[in-house]
Parts: C-alpha cells; sequence; structure tokens
C-alpha cells in the first residue's frame, strides 16, 4: 500500500466498514516505526464493540497526538481530514524501495563532488590534524604505509623508491599545519606525486570505507534502500563529519533518514562552520 | 608637643597613603604575546611580533602565500595581506575553490587575532595568573567553546554550564605551555592556542585571546573560532567578553 484509500470515516464515531478499517490497519502498520506499537495491529476490520478500547483506534491516537500534534486527539479518521492526510504523507515518504548498492555511476558523481568539497591533491600534505594525507582526502597512517602507495618522481614520471617515499613523508610531517594551512603550502617540499589512476583508486577504496560505516548507522539492508540522491548526501555528510560525530551529534537527522523522512532529515542536516553552497547541496538532495 | 605629635601622625598617615597611591600608579601588566602568532601560515619565516605596534604592521605586511577568492558578480582577486583579505571578505567574495572555504575562514580569523593584539593594552591587576589550558581550564571555559555542528547541538549546548559540560571532553594533550589539543567524546578534536594577554577593553583587567582550530576523527571539518575571556576577581568565573565574528 502506498497510500490510505478511505470511502469512510473510521475510529471513534465513525462509519466504520470493514475495508476502510482494514485498511486504516494496513496503513498504521507501515508507519508502525513512527509509534511505540508493541505489535503490529490485526488487519481484521474490526474494532469490536468498543471502538475507543480495541488497538486500532488506541493506535490512530497515537498517531494523532504524536504525529499530527493534536492534543486532545479524537480517535476518528474523517476521509481527507487531517489525520488521513498526515498518514499519506507520511506513506508517501516511506518509499517502498528496492535495495540498489552504491553504483559505479552514483560513485563517479561522487568523487566528482568530494574534489570540488575536498579538493584532490597528488602530492603529501598535511591536513588540519597533523596526519599525512593525498588524494582526496586519504590519511596515510605511517610511513611504511606511505611506501606500499605508488609514488613517481615529478620531474621523471620514474616510480620513487621505498626510501624516496618514507623520506618525504618524514619531511611533510615536519611541517606546520593548522586550519589556516591548504594543501598547496607542501606543494614546494614534495618530489613525488601520485597519477590520477592512483588517486581514483584510493578514492573508491575511501568510498567502501565510508559506505562500510554508513551501513553501521543506517542498516546495510536499509542504507541499501535510499535512493541515489539521498545516498549521495549521507556520503558527503560522513566524508566531512566522519562516523562519530555524523553518529552522534546528528541524532535527528539520523531518526529522520531511518523513517525515510528526508524532508525533516534536509531541515537537521545544518552544518555550522561550512560553506553555505555544501549545506544548501545536502538539503537539495535530500529535498528531491 | 601636641602639635609635633599631630605633624607626625601627619607625616605617617600621608606616607602610608603615598606609597598606596604610587603602588596603584605604577603596578602595570605588560600584554603578553605568544612567539607562536600563526603567522608561518602567511609566510615561510615567522614573524616575530612582540608589541601590539608590531601586530598592527603585521596586518599590511605582504604574505608569500596570496590566496584566490571569488564573488558572484566580479571577477576572482588575489590577496595577499591581513588587510586586503579584511576588505576582499567585507565586499563578499570568499574563497575562489570551494575546498579552500575553511582555510581562507582560518587565514581570516588569524588575522582578526592580529586586529585584536593591535589594541591589547597593558593590564592593572590580572586574575588569570594561573591560567594553564588543561582539563580543568575546559570545566571553567564557558559553552561557547565547545564545537557545536549541528543545530541540534547548539540548542542543547544553550542549557550547558560549562565547555567540558556540554563537550564531555576525555582526553586533553598538551602540546605546549600555551597549546593543547582536546578530545570530546563525540570525535571532536579542539586545539587551542593561547595567543595573547592584555587589556582588551579598556576596564585594567587582563583579559586573553584564545585561537580555537576544530576538526573532527574521520572527516574533513575544519572551523576556527577566536574568544577573548577574561576572569573579573580571584575566584570569578572565566566569563566570555567576545566571540570574535570574522573580519
Amino acid at each position: 500500500m502506498t497510500n490510505l484509500r478511505l470511502v469512510q470515516s473510521v475510529g471513534v464515531g465513525g462509519k466504520n466498514s470493514p475495508n476502510d478499517i482494514k485498511a486504516v490497519q494496513t496503513a498504521l502498520n507501515q508507519l508502525k516505526h513512527l509509534l511505540p506499537l508493541n505489535k503490529p495491529l490485526i488487519v481484521d476490520g474490526k474494532l469490536g464493540i468498543k471502538p475507543e478500547t480495541s488497538n486500532t483506534v488506541k493506535a490512530i491516537m497515537l498517531f494523532q497526538k504524536k504525529i499530527v500534534g493534536i492534543i486532545k486527539a479524537d480517535g476518528r479518521i474523517d476521509v481527507n481530514g487531517k489525520t488521513h492526510k498526515k498518514i499519506n504523507e507520511k506513506m508517501a515518504a516511506k518509499k517502498p524501495s528496492i535495495a540498489t548498492p552504491v553504483t559505479e555511476s552514483l560513485k563517479t558523481k561522487l568523487r566528482a563532488k568530494l574534489e570540488q568539497y575536498e579538493g584532490r591533491v597528488e602530492h603529501m600534505y598535511l591536513d588540519t590534524k597533523g596526519y599525512v594525507t593525498v588524494g582526496v582526502g586519504h590519511m596515510i597512517a605511517t610511513a611504511q604505509d606511505a611506501s606500499q602507495i605508488t609514488f613517481v618522481i615529478n620531474e621523471s614520471g620514474i616510480s620513487a623508491s621505498k626510501k624516496e617515499i618514507e623520506d618525504e613523508y618524514a619531511l611533510i610531517k615536519s611541517k606546520p599545519f593548522g586550519s589556516a594551512y591548504p594543501a598547496r603550502r607542501f606543494k614546494s617540499f614534495a618530489k613525488l606525486k601520485l597519477t590520477d589512476s592512483v588517486i581514483d583508486t584510493l578514492t573508491n577504496k575511501h568510498i567502501v570505507s565510508f559506505e562500510s560505516e554508513l551501513k553501521k548507522i543506517y542498516g546495510t539492508t536499509e542504507f541499501n534502500k535510499h535512493p541515489e540522491n539521498v545516498k549521495l548526501a549521507l556520503f558527503d555528510m560522513i566524508f566531512n563529519l566522519g562516523m562519530p560525530k555524523l553518529k552522534n551529534s546528528y541524532t535527528k537527522f539520523n531518526k529522520f533518514i531511518k523513517e525515510g523522512d528526508y524532508k525533516n532529515a534536509a531541515l537537521e542536516s545544518n552544518r555550522g562552520g561550512i560553506a553555505a553552497e555544501r549545506n544548501k547541496y545536502v538539503k537539495d538532495l535530500l529535498s528531491k | 608637643m601636641n602639635q609635633k605629635i599631630k605633624l607626625n601622625k601627619l607625616l605617617i598617615a600621608f606616607s602610608i597613603l603615598l606609597s598606596t597611591g604610587c603602588n596603584a600608579s605604577t603596578t602595570e601588566i605588560a600584554p603578553y604575546f605568544n612567539k607562536e602568532n600563526q603567522s608561518t601560515a602567511f609566510f615561510d619565516n615567522a614573524l616575530i611580533l612582540t608589541s601590539a605596534s608590531d601586530f598592527s604592521s603585521a596586518l599590511d605586511k605582504r604574505w608569500d602565500y596570496p590566496v584566490e577568492l571569488k564573488h558572484e558578480t566580479q571577477n576572482n582577486s588575489s590577496v595577499s595581506s591581513c588587510q586586503q583579505l579584511k576588505q576582499s571578505i567585507k565586499n563578499g567574495f570568499t574563497a575562489a575553490k570551494n575546498y579552500e572555504y575553511s582555510f581562507v575562514k582560518a587565514q581570516s580569523a588569524i588575522c582578526s587575532t592580529w586586529e585584536q593584539q593591535s589594541h591589547f593594552a597593558p593590564s592593572r591587576v590580572s586574575y588569570l595568573n594561573t591560567l594553564k589550558l588543561d582539563e580543568s581550564f575546559a570545566n571553567q571555559a564557558p559553552t561557547a567553546l565547545a564545537l557545536t555542528i549541528s543545530d541540534e547541538q547548539k540548542v542543547k549546548a544553550k542549557t550547558a554550564s560549562s565547555w567540558n559540560d556540554f563537550s564531555k571532553i576525555i582526553k586533553v594533550i598538551s602540546n605546549s605551555d600555551t597549546q593543547s589539543t582536546y578530545y570530546d567524546q563525540t570525535g571532536g578534536i579542539q586545539r587551542l592556542s593561547l595567543m595573547a594577554k592584555g587589556d582588551y577593553n579598556g576596564d585594567g583587567i587582563e583579559d586573553c585571546l584564545l585561537f580555537m582550530e576544530n576538526s573532527v576523527e574521520g572527516g574533513s571539518y575544519s572551523s576556527t573560532e577566536v574568544y577573548i575571556i577574561t576572569r573579573m576577581s580571584v575566584d570569578g568565573p572565566l566569563t566570555l567578553i567576545n566571540k570574535v565574528r570574522d573580519i
């Protein structure tokens, strides 16, 4: 069911035709993640002798209080009334979707956006935390790790030796760093660089790693079910914020994403301190 | 005889008054300027800035590394001094490359600290003598120093009593006497530097200028803030005088 169609009212004082009741029970079960329902409603088309004591009416009232925002919930859904419309709004947000893994096409779009917001640097530099970094934000933990990456000598294009790589790593590591030192400040110290294909390979590995972290936050199957534009938004968030900050400081955002309520997720996606354009990029992706 | 006693008493009283007055008028605490003044962000060789007027001059000094800026309706511009950067930002310019946005903001913040330091005057009294950038500092410092990125964090921070009360700092690493890095429990990493001490607002009480570089664990996020805080009495709380906005 993608939306709730009613012929007549359901609930306390409603017309309560069995088909309409079944439709409401089915719809509320689909939205049970929004309500603290102990178990799904039985879809039997019945409200019992006293509708106000039925689980279905209790669920209607819960929905009215919690989601519609009606303080004095009346336990009745009128055709095209406030409650009916809200149910359909929430059902529309929770689109049934097919789980799709991160496609190559999405990775291409993602790489382009990451380069725009994170930069694409062929030489080693220090990020704002003082970590040796290269490519599109690829952090290299140790000199030994650096020596496992294929660097070439700027002038000749010949592959650099392990010692040359480790020496350059040490040199870059010794330089001052901070929030005001962009990557290009380190270019004059670098004699080695990465080729485009190596940068792309490292970036793809980075994407896979962040995909894994996103699945830890949102669930593997659930993450795959999000539309492509939502996945792009989530990747931007995690590349920028890292897993701990995204998980712990964006609880409302995460809740809305899990509910499929992308509109409200967009409203909670703001990141203070970054360019307005980047915030708008993510908002627009979530608002599509 | 009585007159002599009176005269002696008068002389003693006058001496006490004079000595007190003399101490008050000669007690001056010279401003302190950290030699780690962030000038290597702009110059290959660090600038030696030891007075307010040095900082004033530094604002016009030509950088070794110009910065490219863009504007919605004007041509790109290249700036190579703090004054040029300040003017350009005021005129609506921003980093030419999206990925350099945070760097330009940080450079602007450094320039801002220099501008503030160019106004630092000697103080008459200080309640910041024991100021140390350690864990206890975070317990006393205002919540304004906390890293709040999301809107929900900004709301929560309003009810916190201190920086640590909000951020729940789990580790502090002292990089030097005037710089420490604070790690909070939600992945925030904040590097705090004491840039200067002196009278910022002309009340005679010593204030201090702090430079904060914010980043996160596992992410590229970066932001900078400049704070001026003080203590108004011996046991008084650390108080925020100013959170310096863009220059």
